[in-house]
């Protein structure tokens, strides 16, 4: 219970801590670059609680995460880009419009994937989801009418959005960042949710012992569906945010080099831990920005890191903290 | 789930025969379970009793025959399945979750019983009717002392109750125990037999078994095979009078 | 003579699809036959094969000689692999083979910022030992490639033959059928596993070394070949030389002759061919070792 305490005060803490990021452009401490790429990294968190889920507590490694990123990005694109300004509707309804639409494509592409790929495991499950992932890249590299080719889609609008009550311009920095923020929030309340509900259980129970989860009872394949589902739609989600916030969208979304950061997030972070691959992205993301200041090449302290971690301590940053935790105040749980 | 037709009997094996390729680990094996009947499956390495349990249990199809239990045909159904129409299963090698406590492991497997047992929004920490559940399994397997330690880390004697406990914990029909003392000290055998004969009195049981104190102490009937078929069948008495047995045991039988 | 292209065109590219073919043979050889002994999938086999090239590039440059840096490259390459399997690898077998995924993924990101520092994001080329062109009906063929051509058959033709009749090939083959067999007849399978990995990546770092003045170096080469090399691998099968001879000449072949006939549709399509394979049959067309 210690431990669940401690926990919840992590949790608000780094979410006052993110709350209260604009504040440090207002007061001049930092640019407003700092600001962009926090929301950036915020929109990461959404996808990285999505990998987390699939790959940290029930142990389905993809190599493919890319792929719901892309298509999130790419299905918002397109609706603003081209589908939209023909319906007629309130420019303040196209935000829902683009996002649903994200997360419709995400899902049916994860029902599909997980449909044909969960049925393997290992290193199978790893090739398959980089297949997926890479044809996807290919396709929108040389689908030069419709997702704008290797040049990418451009041109996708600043929106607003309608809520009751109320009407947000998100082309403000401002206000887009913590629209992000909510939706992030949201995001890791659902999964913590799902984390600590009899569902988690048993996805952990998969990844531990498959084979008795499914002789007590449970129908396994069925559960890693579910899971890999909404791991893909928080990944679309992300990409959809993504790209509102660039404006555009390259196949580079879509490509396997970013399901390789993902990864790298998340077991810098610490796998299986939620807030872990979040802090991965922070820190790869953010402290990597601020260390490429330094010297070129900061990411090789990324590798290093990764590799020492999954070496030693798969639980990552999280897991040093845990252990830096347990040797001040003592194991009590 | 249908009408519970209370006179048949729990398990039904009809002429069960399993291929692998040329090798034939099963051949026409024929029997019948009633309810509240123990029965002990017993028989040199490679009689084929573990391969007769996946069968019976659906790691994999027989390649001939049905398989019946409670009225139902499950022959061919995939574990998860079976396993929910209340047919449990332990393993002879210890197949826990690891990581898990003792506690954590009897949970996931009392959690199936439960109605909410795949919903994504209950909190576990608030379902308490789940944790009593927990420690009346716990402490009829005899690991309260334990039970916050992972099962990595338990002693294989308590590794062996706990494999035991998971198959209990979810309120099976039929409990089938794959080899439950093996590996375990003489000294620790006599608890082990404590325990199955408690069990026994809840659950009808089929087991493997080599230990012949056990199946003794716990059996109502017992199968004997070898390579592949059922060589006989019926009481102790029966089992042990019968000249071909002997003959297959050499005379060591007890 | 198929729509618009020349006989002439079509042989050129036929030989350049053999040329990366075997290329492609070269280094998926030891990423196969890794995984076949040890279930190990070497995310790191493809950073081999570019260090190679940028070691066999400081080489010939240092000592003019590019015969020398063709010799000297894979042994360097070699001792580091050697020093990666020791230190590293070793430590993860017992853990889910998730892990060496990871850890050779971290090593190649590692060795690919390393081949950023010393050598810079600048494209570079190695110079070719010799220049010229053959006259193959009525166009000319660089004398080089038919030597890459005709010195990547030697080579796995020697491979084969060491796997086919050496006591060391037996056994590396019999491990890819049942590691645990060969240990327990007590042959010291780990010392040959680490003989085989070495030895793999020292083809990879050959492959990239001759390859290096007809392709151009870049930091992105170890990511691009590893993605190749795990295509020829899976169709060709998991643990198969042969696999990867075949495997290698379909990918190599449709890669070039595919840009060659329908360009814009080909690469998709080899991913689409792959995931069927995965789908349809894992084990490709040679492999034996089944996956779970």
């Amino acid at each position: 219970m210690k431990q669940d305490n401690a926990r919840r005060w992590v949790e608000l803490g780094l979410l006052a801590l993110l709350a209260l990021w604009p504040l440090g452009t207002t007061l001049g401490w930092y640019s407003p670059f700092y600001f962009s790429l926090m929301t950036r990294i915020v929109i990461f968190g959404v996808a990285l609680l999505g990998y987390d889920l699939a790959a940290g507590y029930t142990g389905l490694v993809s190599f493919g995460h890319a792929l719901f990123i892309g298509l999130g990005g790419y299905a918002a694109g397109l609706v603003l880009v081209k589908l939209a300004p023909t319906l007629g509707l309130d420019p303040g309804l196209w935000l829902w419009l683009a996002l649903g639409t994200s997360v419709l494509v995400s899902a049916v592409a994860a029902v599909v994937v997980g449909f044909l790929a969960l049925r393997t495991r290992g290193i199978y499950f790893v090739f398959l989801t980089l297949a997926f992932g890479q044809f996807a890249y290919l396709v929108a590299w040389n689908w030069l009418g419709f997702t704008g080719g290797d040049n990418g889609l451009t041109g996708i609008p600043q929106v607003s959005l309608a809520l009751p009550g109320l009407r947000l311009e998100l082309s403000d920095a401002g206000t887009y960042y913590y629209f992000v923020l909510v939706v992030f929030a949201l995001s890791y309340a659902l999964c913590r949710r799902v984390v600590q509900s009899p569902f988690g259980r048993i996805l952990v129970g998969i990844e531990q012992n498959e084979k008795r989860t499914a002789y007590l009872g449970y129908p396994v394949i069925r559960y890693k569906r579910r899971v890999f589902l909404l791991s893909g739609v928080l990944g679309g989600l992300a990409g959809g945010l993504y790209a509102l916030l660039q404006g555009f969208v390259s196949p580079d979304l879509l490509h396997w080099h970013l399901s390789g950061d993902i990864i790298l997030m998340t077991w810098l972070g610490g796998v299986g831990t939620l807030i872990g691959p979040v802090l991965g992205g922070f820190i790869y993301l953010f402290v990597g920005n601020w260390l490429s200041t330094l010297f070129a090449r900061w990411q090789i302290v990324m590798g290093l890191l990764f590799v020492f971690f999954v070496l030693f301590s798969p639980r990552g940053m999280v897991g040093l903290v845990q252990q830096g935790w347990r040797r001040l105040w003592g194991s009590s749980t | 789930m249908g009408v519970l037709n209370v006179n048949a009997p729990v398990l039904r094996v009809e002429k069960v025969t399993k291929r692998f390729g040329e090798l034939v680990a099963l051949q026409s094996v024929n029997f019948e379970l009633q309810r509240g009947q123990n029965q002990a499956i017993i028989g040199p390495n490679g009689a084929g009793k573990t391969t007769l349990f996946n069968v019976i249990t659906g790691e994999f199809p027989p390649s001939e025959g049905r398989v019946w239990f409670q009225g139902h045909d499950i022959t061919g159904l995939p574990p998860h399945h079976i396993a929910q129409h209340g047919l449990a299963r332990s393993f002879q090698l210890n197949n826990l979750f690891p990581d898990f406590t003792a506690y954590d492991n009897v949970w996931l497997a009392v959690q199936i019983r439960h109605p909410w047992r795949e919903s994504m929004f209950r909190n576990t920490r608030r379902l308490p009717e789940l944790d009593e559940q927990v420690w009346r399994v716990l402490e009829q397997v005899h690991l309260e002392a334990v039970a916050l330690q992972r099962a990595c880390e338990l002693s294989y004697g308590d590794q062996r109750h706990l494999e035991i406990g998971l198959a209990l914990a979810t309120q099976p029909q039929l409990l089938l125990l794959d080899e439950p003392t093996s590996g375990i000290s003489p000294a620790e055998t006599q608890k082990t037999i404590e325990l199955i004969q408690s069990i026994s009195k809840e659950v009808t049981l089929l087991l493997i078994e080599h230990d012949m104190d056990v199946v003794m102490s716990v059996a109502d009937r017992i199968l004997v095979m070898h390579y592949g078929s059922v060589l006989a069948q019926g009481t102790p008495e029966q089992v042990e009078a019968n000249p071909e047995v002997q003959e297959a045991y050499l005379g060591d039988f007890r | 003579m198929v729509g618009s292209v020349s006989v002439v065109a079509f042989v050129v590219q036929l030989l350049n699809g053999l040329t990366l073919g075997m290329v492609l043979t070269l280094i998926a050889t030891g990423l196969t036959l890794v995984f076949g002994m040890m279930g190990v999938v070497n995310f790191a086999h493809g950073a081999l094969y570019m260090v190679g090239a940028y070691v066999g590039l400081s080489l010939t440059l240092a000592s003019g000689n590019f015969w020398l840096a063709l010799a000297l490259a894979p042994l360097i390459v070699g001792a580091l692999s050697w020093l990666i399997e020791r230190g590293g690898l070793r430590l993860l077998y017992e853990r889910p083979p998730i892990y060496q995924l990871l850890f050779t993924f971290g090593v190649a990101l590692v060795l690919e910022n390393v081949v950023e520092i010393v050598w810079g994001t600048d494209i570079l080329t190695i110079p070719a030992p010799f220049h010229g062109a053959l006259q193959l009906l009525g166009v000319y063929y660089p004398k080089y490639r038919l030597f890459v051509l005709a010195t990547s058959v030697m080579v796995l033709v020697a491979v084969g033959l060491t796997l086919r009749r050496t006591r060391f090939g037996l056994v590396v083959r019999a491990g890819t059928h049942d590691a645990e067999m060969v240990d327990a007849l007590g042959i010291n399978i780990k010392r040959t596993f680490t003989a085989v990995f070495v030895a793999g990546s020292m083809l990879a770092a050959f492959a990239g070394v001759i390859v290096g003045p007809m392709y151009s170096l870049s930091s992105g080469m170890g990511g691009s070949v590893i993605i190749s090399a795990f295509i020829v691998v899976v169709i060709g099968g998991l643990g198969s030389f042969a696999g990867a001879v075949v495997g290698g000449l379909i990918l190599g072949l449709a890669q070039v002759l595919g840009v060659l006939f329908f360009p814009s549709q080909a690469d998709a399509s080899i991913y689409a061919v792959v995931v069927l394979v995965l789908l349809v049959r894992p084990r490709g067309l040679f492999g034996e070792v089944d996956l779970q």
